[in-house]
């Protein structure tokens, strides 16, 4: 697909996948330098812990949208090839409603969370990096991927209804 | 209703929604919420709920997980698999059925560098089957070298598996590591072993390839010495105080980095694509984990692994009948779960009987790992069956069902040898 013709939703959920990327590449790097100062000049980088939690944050949420578009997650389908196409578009759709429901889940019971550390205004031992501003990407993360899953079950059921024509990707 | 009903309950509707297609994080999740709702209250099980993402995310002990899937992304795509054949066939060369244990020793070296089964699988299989074809081996023994050496990249160090099953059990994993190493290769031997046999009982399945020289011999293992040299220092470090398990799984992606540059076999969009693709596998599980340890708390709530602790016991039934019970269920759980599912859904519940009964929990993590990869030869789900169906198209289902029959007694023997000896688990993790 190449830039001009990728939907906004593709170029969002690609975008952050790509911050994720940067935010792992900075976790290597950090290490390693880490690593080799510790080494040779016995001088360690000082909050190198606190910079890999903060990473891994980005690294473990940021790419979840563009998963859940991809359609990546683990389930059974084993027993696909035994069922009607009807029952499989159903199981596929109940799938992808599920998914809706629990990330729509996460993303409601964080804002609680969120607002107490903003309330409080905790930060990470170590770095000064507000605990409020990594929950805001986990929840930020969450949210596009509540659109993602959305725009997926709207096109599965426009598809079914003859309204689109198939491209793949849907149920 | 009684906490242990609710569940039971929950078990089973796990299990139904699991059966019918739902994402196994996601179920594991929902059941977990509702289920903790129902014990403790809505509003504790929303607090709950919204605590895990941040609280898991930011586990440090978490960050060993992208780093040693990304060092073994690049490693894949470093196109390292084809030395290493080539050094594991230089060093068979001479011996019946030698390609076929090429083929699982380049596993067992891949997996050093890789922790996923199916990339093992996929990268082995589109270099050793082709070669194995052209020379006249049967369909059957390729795809089954391929398929049970590909399950080496779960159980050789670093192991994808075993960095979840750490997690969840909440266990050191570079002990985990050190635990797996001699059972790895036990189980590379056993493989290799049983090729040997096939082919000595039935020499038409792999005819005789002409020897290499001992100078070639000896240029192919120097060939792959940068490979053994990444290991080495990655594992060795952490073995010697060098190098937290987090410090030597970035020193290992940073060296796969090094040497794909060195190689020149890796270019700038192969990298971002490691990258990428190494942040969507850590997302993809970071829910799932999400899933399970909600559906873990909840568990902790009903009781229900100590109830059925005190049931075992007023049976009567001595531990090893029970370990027993336990992996002829994995066995059949493997039927129809992935491996990451069954051993995030079947932890939680298993491992405080497991602990009762006297075995250690890196002794169990290790065994669930080797049943795990019984899953992945075995019909009907058996991944790395697939993985290589669409590698080589030319091989039909039947014969790959039929090549990995004779590599499931190795891991079935290597069973019985832990059940017997445990030390083989336990010896090295003993020396950290």
């Amino acid at each position: 697909m190449t830039p001009r013709s990728m939907s906004f939703g593709t170029f969002l959920t690609r975008s952050l996948t790509l911050l994720a990327a940067v935010a792992l590449a900075i976790m290597v790097f950090w290490t390693i330098a880490d690593v080799v100062l510790r080494a040779i000049l016995k001088w360690p980088l000082h909050g190198s812990v606190a910079i890999v939690e903060t990473a891994l944050v980005l690294v473990a949420l940021l790419a979840l949208a563009d998963c859940l578009a991809r359609d990546e997650q683990i389930k059974v389908d084993v027993f696909d090839h035994m069922i009607s196409p009807r029952a499989l578009f159903s199981l596929k759709l109940l799938g992808d409603i599920s998914m809706l429901v629990f990330v729509l889940l996460l993303a409601m019971t964080m804002v609680q969370p969120i607002v107490d550390a903003w309330r409080f205004w905790d930060i990470k031992p170590d770095i000064p990096v507000p605990i409020f501003a990594l929950l805001g990407v986990i929840e930020v993360s969450l949210i596009v991927s509540v659109f993602v899953l959305v725009g997926k079950i709207v096109r599965s059921l426009r598809v079914r209804a003859g309204i689109l024509a198939p491209s793949g990707d849907e149920p | 209703m009684s906490a242990t009903f609710i569940g039971l309950a929950g078990m089973g509707v796990l299990v139904l929604l699991i059966l019918a297609r739902i994402p196994v994080g996601v179920a594991l999740g929902l059941v977990g919420f509702v289920g903790y709702a129902a014990i403790e209250g809505w509003a504790k099980a929303q607090v709950v709920f919204g605590s895990v993402p941040l609280e898991l995310a930011s586990a440090y002990t978490l960050s060993v997980l992208p780093l040693f899937t990304l060092m073994g992304a690049l490693a894949t795509m470093a196109g390292l698999s084809g030395d290493l054949f080539r050094a594991s066939n230089a060093l068979f060369a001479g011996t019946r059925g030698s390609l076929a244990m090429a083929a699982i020793g380049a596993s067992a070296a891949f997996g050093a560098v890789c922790g996923s089964s199916v990339a093992t699988a996929a990268t082995m299989g589109r270099i050793s089957i082709p070669e194995m074809l052209r020379g006249g081996y049967s369909p059957a023994l390729a795809a089954g070298a391929v398929a049970a050496g590909g399950t080496l990249g779960i159980l050789i160090p670093p192991s994808l598996i075993l960095m979840i099953y750490a997690i969840i059990a909440q266990q050191p994993v570079i002990k985990l590591f050190a635990a797996a190493l001699v059972p790895g290769l036990v189980l590379t031997a056993l493989y290799i072993l049983t090729v040997f046999i096939w082919a000595r009982l039935r020499p038409e399945v792999a005819p005789a390839i002409p020897t290499e020289s001992r100078g070639g011999t000896l240029r192919m293992l120097a060939g792959v010495s940068d490979v053994a040299a990444l290991f080495l220092v990655t594992f060795g470090g952490i073995y010697f105080g060098w190098f937290s398990p987090t410090e030597a799984a970035a020193v290992g992606a940073f060296g796969a980095l090094l040497l794909g540059l060195w190689r020149r076999s890796l270019t700038r969009a192969a990298i971002l694509s490691g990258f990428t693709e190494t942040a969507r596998i850590t997302a993809n599980i970071v829910l799932i984990i999400i899933g399970s340890t909600i559906f873990s708390y909840f568990v902790v709530q009903t009781a229900i692994a100590q109830n059925a602790v005190l049931w075992i016991k007023a049976t009567g039934m001595p531990p090893l009948a029970v370990m027993l019970l336990l992996i002829i269920f994995y066995i059949f759980l493997g039927c129809f779960l992935e491996g990451i599912g069954m051993v995030l859904v079947t932890v939680p519940v298993f491992l405080p009987l497991v602990i009762a009964n006297g075995y250690d929990p890196i002794w169990f993590g290790v065994l669930l790992v080797i049943v795990v990869e019984i899953g992945l030869i075995h019909p009907p789900v058996g991944m790395n069956l697939f993985v290589i169906r669409a590698q080589a198209p030319e091989i039909s289902l039947r014969d790959m069902y039929l090549g990995v029959l004779p590599f499931l007694a190795a891991p079935l023997l290597l069973i019985i040898l832990l059940l017997t000896f445990p030390g083989l688990v336990m010896w090295l993790p003993a020396k950290l």
